[in-house]
């Protein structure tokens, strides 16, 4: 199964889906696809979509899929690696009104090598990105969540009961 | 038990919220956030306030953002609001500088060498900024870079 999910941001993302669309009719994909379409206004033909999705629905659907296609929200594909899934990054742009600036595109450009992404900026090519990310192994993902949360928390600690900052 | 208020959009803005869970277990808490589907499931064991959306770019909303941040900071007294974004931290950060409340901001991870509106925005009145990549000290030189919070 194939989930492809644009996020919640709140401008449509007609590009991906219409692609998606393009590619199950032309038989070029042919597995199950499962679609959250956000505010998205273009309605797919070819696959079940839903506009916005609880978390447990959300984390099934990534859990149960062999590929996620998403937006280029980092929180999405940076959870999904987390999670060993396979992965290909389709950023929102500007031009396209898919956004208020480019910086899905950009943060991708310079994390790419960081977290081996793979994403795609011309929609022509979505389905050779699909095609090499299928046929690939998944990178072991380094989390930084417990440094990150320890070192936090007594920052918290120190100015809610009065004291300064030391890094 | 100190508490915290934790202030957030739906989506990407909440997951990173929601991933300091060790942090802010430790504290009493109340949620604001969006009344979307994925806030309030992944939210329904929490105490939430919907706050008014969308809120990007958008000042009426902001404005109405303001006097529900007006109550909820009145009525709960929190000793500190933690927030990831995005423009519903504004209200709530102005008005905890006017009510010397502490306050906290992560700023989002996908931003590498420029900020969010956001951020600037809240920075001078922020007591703990957090960034999550070593390029945005040269924006934010009081920030404290923890890396990525995934």
């Amino acid at each position: 199964m194939i989930f492809v999910t644009v996020g919640t941001h709140e401008q449509a993302f007609n590009r991906l889906l219409k692609k998606i669309d393009e590619l199950i009719q032309t038989n070029q994909i042919s597995d199950d696809v499962v679609v959250q379409h956000g505010y998205s206004d273009y309605k797919m033909q070819n696959a079940f979509s839903k506009s916005l999705m609880g978390s447990d629905e959300f984390k099934n659907y990534l859990e149960c899929c062999d590929l996620l296609i998403c937006h280029g929200g980092a929180s999405t594909y940076l959870e999904a690696l987390k999670n060993n899934k396979k992965v290909v990054i389709v950023p929102r742009l500007a031009k396209f009104d898919e956004h208020v600036n480019d910086h899905q595109l950009w943060y991708i450009k310079e994390v790419s090598d960081q977290y081996k992404l793979n994403y795609v900026e011309d929609i022509d090519d979505l389905m050779s990105v699909i095609n090499k990310v299928l046929n690939q192994e998944t990178v072991q993902f380094n989390s930084n969540n417990d440094y990150f949360c320890a070192k936090l928390s007594v920052l918290i600690d120190a100015i809610v009961n009065g004291g300064k900052i030391n890094e | 038990m100190k508490k915290m208020c934790l202030v957030c959009s739906s989506g990407g803005h909440l997951k990173q919220l929601y991933l300091i869970d060790k942090v802010w277990k430790n504290y009493d808490r109340i949620w604001v956030s969006f009344d979307k589907e994925d806030a309030n499931s992944l939210l329904k064991d929490e105490s939430k306030i919907s706050c008014y959306f969308p809120t990007n770019r958008n000042v009426i909303n902001l404005i109405r953002n303001f006097y529900l941040a007006f109550k909820v900071l009145k009525n709960n007294k929190p000793d500190v609001v933690v927030s990831s974004g995005a423009a519903i931290a504004i209200p709530f950060f102005y008005l905890s500088k006017l009510f010397k409340i502490k306050t906290v901001y992560i700023e989002i991870i996908d931003r590498v060498d420029k900020p969010t509106l956001t951020g600037k925005i809240v920075y001078p009145v922020t007591d703990l900024f957090v960034v999550q990549n070593e390029s945005l000290k040269k924006v934010y030189p009081k920030a404290v870079n923890l890396g990525s919070v995934f």
